[in-house]
């Protein structure tokens, strides 16, 4: 097997350096790979994705990105702009991340970093207009758009680097069903072209749909599965304990029963 | 720019309570009126927002940074008198949670940077950018509102400090708070800011106030029907006390008498005179009879603070009963 | 070669493991993004973590947060008013004492009142020589026909007084905070002469902030997440701006909402809080202790 793009060892993190953030985390990724993180809130599922954006340092323990160990000091040298045009980030809130004052400019910020002649930097642009089907909005401020445009100009503003890895921090969070599909949709397209994507969720029902590989942070702060999407959606008993799913009581009629609940379960049998 | 505690004497202290008291009343006043009910979320949200920017760092020419404090942005947006309260709010939230800056001097620093600054900020934007403005002419308006905002809040503030060794020193002269004169604090606090927290400040208000033009305008603060009449009346204000009116008066800079000083401020110390004296009234020259010697007195000074604490215990005490009856 | 709802990926996309930017470096040290990060950082950590003194069972703990903050306070007015060094030494002793019967470690509360001090010592330093207060010579540096300077004790008691007083105080304030957790800091204020409505606002600005330094701090990770090559100084001021007005956006959306949120819950400009004041013994004899202190400073 070929090195792994990032090979995280024993890495704990404390908020403030009291509050456990992640306790004993070990776990390497490959290129090409579909990865779910998944995990309750204050799980440390974000905490570990900015870790592996070179964003936050563990405490203890180590990680190794692209071949390198990625410490403070290697990002603040030459390393840096390799890795951030190589790791794309793309953060649960897309207002945070949207600066430019239109929607054209947000795009093109990137590619005019990286040097690129000018009218390749064009062509880029409208690709990715095109792609997210958002052209229509090219010479509006991103403030003005709606939720879902919104996030659509921040994944054009990373995409349009063409990072191999992709960072995606609650990826479905307030899209409607329809942006939500067509997410998945980009993402498997971009899946099919070797891109490396790894994304922290909570939400149990894409899963499936997005990732070949799932990571099951416990509230404890510790990794509790590591396998196929299907297996961890058959282990009820895991789930409910990470808090994942919840049990609940309701009627059918006039049978009133307990069971377990992700936020996708439909239940035909009582 | 925040003074510490122990810095200013207490008399000055106290005087500057004094002074924000009747702004934070109108302040509140005036705020109810433009805002109603919406008033706290907004202040608060206001002083939250403040509190974030002044710990944000603003790059400046040859690769050094800064802190701004933001006063002017937030006038420009809530007003003047709701800025005085959210920065009034921000100062304390930073005093007392977090021990940055006085707890005695709290009414000092809201003086300088929650009343001084987004006033003459506010203002001196008015002015410069009335009529019908340009884009670039509104830029140049806030940068130098910013300017002079930062700048008049760090004379008010060397002013406070500079005065210390005038009114609080022990006989022979030596000073017991902060040591510097006027002459020293003014130069000094004049020269850090006019070179450099000014600009900071220039910059950071021009930045982030015409990104909100630009943005959405909607968002700034509207001014009532005619904005500029309060600011002749601060004017006068302003030319009273300024030391260039006192430089006017004949004193060479920096070298007041401080009996001049004392004139100044001296109807505040004549009240603190007053209480003391009811407070000798009770305890007779805070001394018992029959303590003469240095180190009788001495006692005597411990036996009556003793007895004053004893009564005024009681005091709250009964009183504390009879509000729970 | 477009997916089923027309997700069409273009050519450069397609491309992995190229496309990299040799020109790309950003230079070492730290630009005013790393400094808010970390400045954020340490902010969140102090109020995540404010050294955890407030939960052991001391002296200052067992007393009733408003007369706690009540005595603190008479005591950084007794520290303005005394004169010389050897009576804010004893009150400085007894700030120690309380601290010790508090549990406070010494040598934390020492390093977070140090700043304070150090920047004040620097400051105040000239005034031990003779230039700013000449009186008795102690250490001669140099004399000469025309030139004599020398540290004169005058100015070394001088400089003692200041520092000291202000070590009491910021110790004093410290000492507060350090066994008083944040809701008993508003809860303590309800009760003193000032507003209700700011106390409140209060509370409000302090939850608030703590949303708003969240939307800072993801602000500057997405920035050196993005940030491939150094950006020129207007680019910088211009993010700067766009963020601060993200912040100042949230903060009206924000107000609005909870004003909303506080009409519903039948809120009209008008607080109403509960507080009784109840003082227990140990109370009454703080409050005494410090308002005997105060009396006393306030004679000598």
């Amino acid at each position: 097997m070929p090195e792994p793009i990032f090979n995280i060892e024993r890495v704990c993190y404390r908020y403030g350096g009291k509050y456990i953030g992640l306790k004993d985390i070990t776990m390497q990724v490959h290129s090409g790979e579909s990865l779910a993180i998944l995990g309750a809130n204050g799980s440390g599922k974000s905490t570990l994705l900015k870790i592996m954006a070179g964003l936050a340092f563990p405490e203890d323990g180590s990680i190794n990105a692209l071949g390198k160990p990625l410490t403070q000091d290697i990002l603040s040298g030459e390393f840096a702009g390799f890795f951030r045009s190589k790791v794309g980030f793309i953060f649960q809130e897309p207002d945070v991340q949207i600066f430019c004052p239109t929607v054209w400019d947000e795009i093109a910020f990137g590619p005019l970093q990286l040097g690129i002649e000018k009218s390749e930097v064009r062509q880029r642009v409208d690709d990715t207009l095109d792609m997210l089907g958002i052209k229509a909005l090219k010479d509006r401020q991103p403030h003005h758009l709606s939720g879902g445009e919104k996030k659509k100009v921040a994944i054009g503003s990373v995409l349009s680097l063409n990072p191999d890895i992709l960072l995606l921090d609650e990826p479905t969070n307030g899209l409607d069903p329809r942006t939500q599909v067509w997410l998945f949709e980009l993402l498997e397209g971009l899946r099919k072209f070797k891109k490396t994507i790894i994304m922290a969720t909570h939400d149990l029902s894409i899963v499936e749909d997005i990732a070949d590989r799932v990571i099951v942070l416990s509230e404890n702060h510790t990794i509790v599965a590591d396998s196929k999407p299907a297996e961890v959606l058959r282990d009820k008993d895991m789930l409910l304990k990470v808090n994942i799913i919840h049990e609940h009581t309701h009627r059918h009629g006039d049978v009133v029963h307990i069971h377990s609940h992700g936020p996708f379960a439909r239940h035909d049998e009582h | 720019m925040h003074i510490p505690d122990g810095y200013l004497s207490p008399k000055t202290c106290g005087v500057l309570y004094a002074a924000m008291a009747p702004i934070w009343y109108l302040a509140a006043r005036k705020v109810q009126k433009i805002l109603q009910a919406k008033q706290i979320p907004l202040l608060a949200l206001g002083a939250a927002f403040t509190f974030v920017i002044m710990m944000l760092n603003i790059p400046i020419p040859g690769g050094s940074t800064g802190h701004m404090v933001g006063g002017v942005v937030v006038a420009s947006v809530l007003g003047p008198w709701a800025a005085v309260i959210s920065l009034s709010l921000a100062l304390t939230i930073q005093a007392l949670l977090f021990g940055d800056g006085g707890i005695t001097t709290l009414g000092a620093n809201c003086f300088n940077l929650a009343f001084i600054m987004p006033f003459t900020g506010y203002y001196t934007y008015l002015v410069l950018s009335a009529g019908d403005a340009s884009q670039k002419r509104r830029w140049i308006a806030l940068f130098v509102a910013g300017y002079i905002a930062m700048n008049m809040a760090a004379l008010t503030t060397a002013i406070q400090l500079g005065i210390q060794p005038y009114i609080a020193h022990l006989p022979d002269g030596r000073p017991l708070y902060f040591p510097y004169q006027l002459s020293v604090t003014i130069p000094a606090m004049g020269m850090s800011h006019i070179l450099f927290f000014g600009f900071i400040e220039a910059i950071g208000t021009a930045m982030v106030v015409s990104y909100i033009l630009k943005i959405n305008k909607a968002i700034l603060y509207k001014p009532e029907t005619n904005p500029l009449r309060p600011l002749w009346i601060g004017l006068g204000i302003l030319i009273i006390f300024t030391p260039v009116g006192l430089l006017a008066h004949g004193s060479p800079w920096g070298e007041w008498a401080s009996e001049e000083l004392i004139t100044l401020i001296g109807y505040v110390p004549e009240g603190i005179q007053r209480l003391k004296g009811l407070w000798t009234s009770i305890m007779p020259d805070y001394n018992l009879p029959g303590f003469d010697t240095p180190r009788q007195s001495a006692f005597g000074y411990i036996i009556s603070a003793a007895i004053g604490s004893g009564l005024i215990i009681l005091i709250i005490y009964l009183a504390g009963k009879m509000w729970k009856r | 070669m477009g997916l089923s709802n027309g997700v069409n990926i273009p050519e450069w996309l397609k491309k992995t493991g190229e496309d990299f930017c040799p020109s790309c470096a950003i230079g070492g040290g730290k630009g005013f993004i790393e400094k808010n990060i970390e400045a954020i950082a340490s902010f969140i950590k102090d109020v995540l973590e404010p050294d955890g003194f407030a939960d052991k069972n001391g002296l200052l703990q067992q007393i009733d947060p408003r007369a706690r903050l009540l005595g603190v306070l008479l005591f950084m007015v007794a520290a303005t008013l005394l004169k010389n060094a050897l009576s804010i030494v004893l009150l400085l002793s007894l700030v120690v004492f309380i601290a010790l019967a508090s549990r406070v470690n010494i040598m934390v509360l020492l390093k977070r009142v140090l700043p304070a001090l150090i920047f004040t010592l620097i400051l105040i330093l000239p005034t031990v020589f003779n230039f700013v207060t000449p009186g008795t010579s102690v250490v001669t540096i140099y004399k000469g026909e025309t030139f004599y300077l020398y540290i004169s004790k005058q100015g070394l008691e001088g400089m003692a007084v200041f520092l000291l007083r202000v070590l009491a105080m910021v110790s004093l304030l410290t000492l507060f905070l350090l066994t008083t957790g944040y809701p008993n800091v508003f809860r303590a204020l309800q009760s003193f002469p000032i507003p209700k409505i700011f106390v409140i606002a209060l509370s409000m600005t302090f939850r608030y902030v703590m949303v708003l330094i969240k939307i800072a701090e993801d602000s500057h990770f997405a920035k050196k997440a993005r940030t491939i090559k150094p950006v020129t100084l207007k680019q910088s001021r211009d993010w700067l701006a766009s963020r601060i007005w993200l912040i100042m956006e949230r903060s009206m959306e924000r107000a609005e909402d909870v004003y909303l949120a506080m009409t519903a819950r039948g809120f009209d400009g008008d607080v109403k809080t509960m507080t009784v004041f109840e003082m227990k013994g140990i109370d009454y004899a703080w409050m005494g202790v410090s308002i005997f202190i105060f009396l006393l400073s306030a004679q000598l």
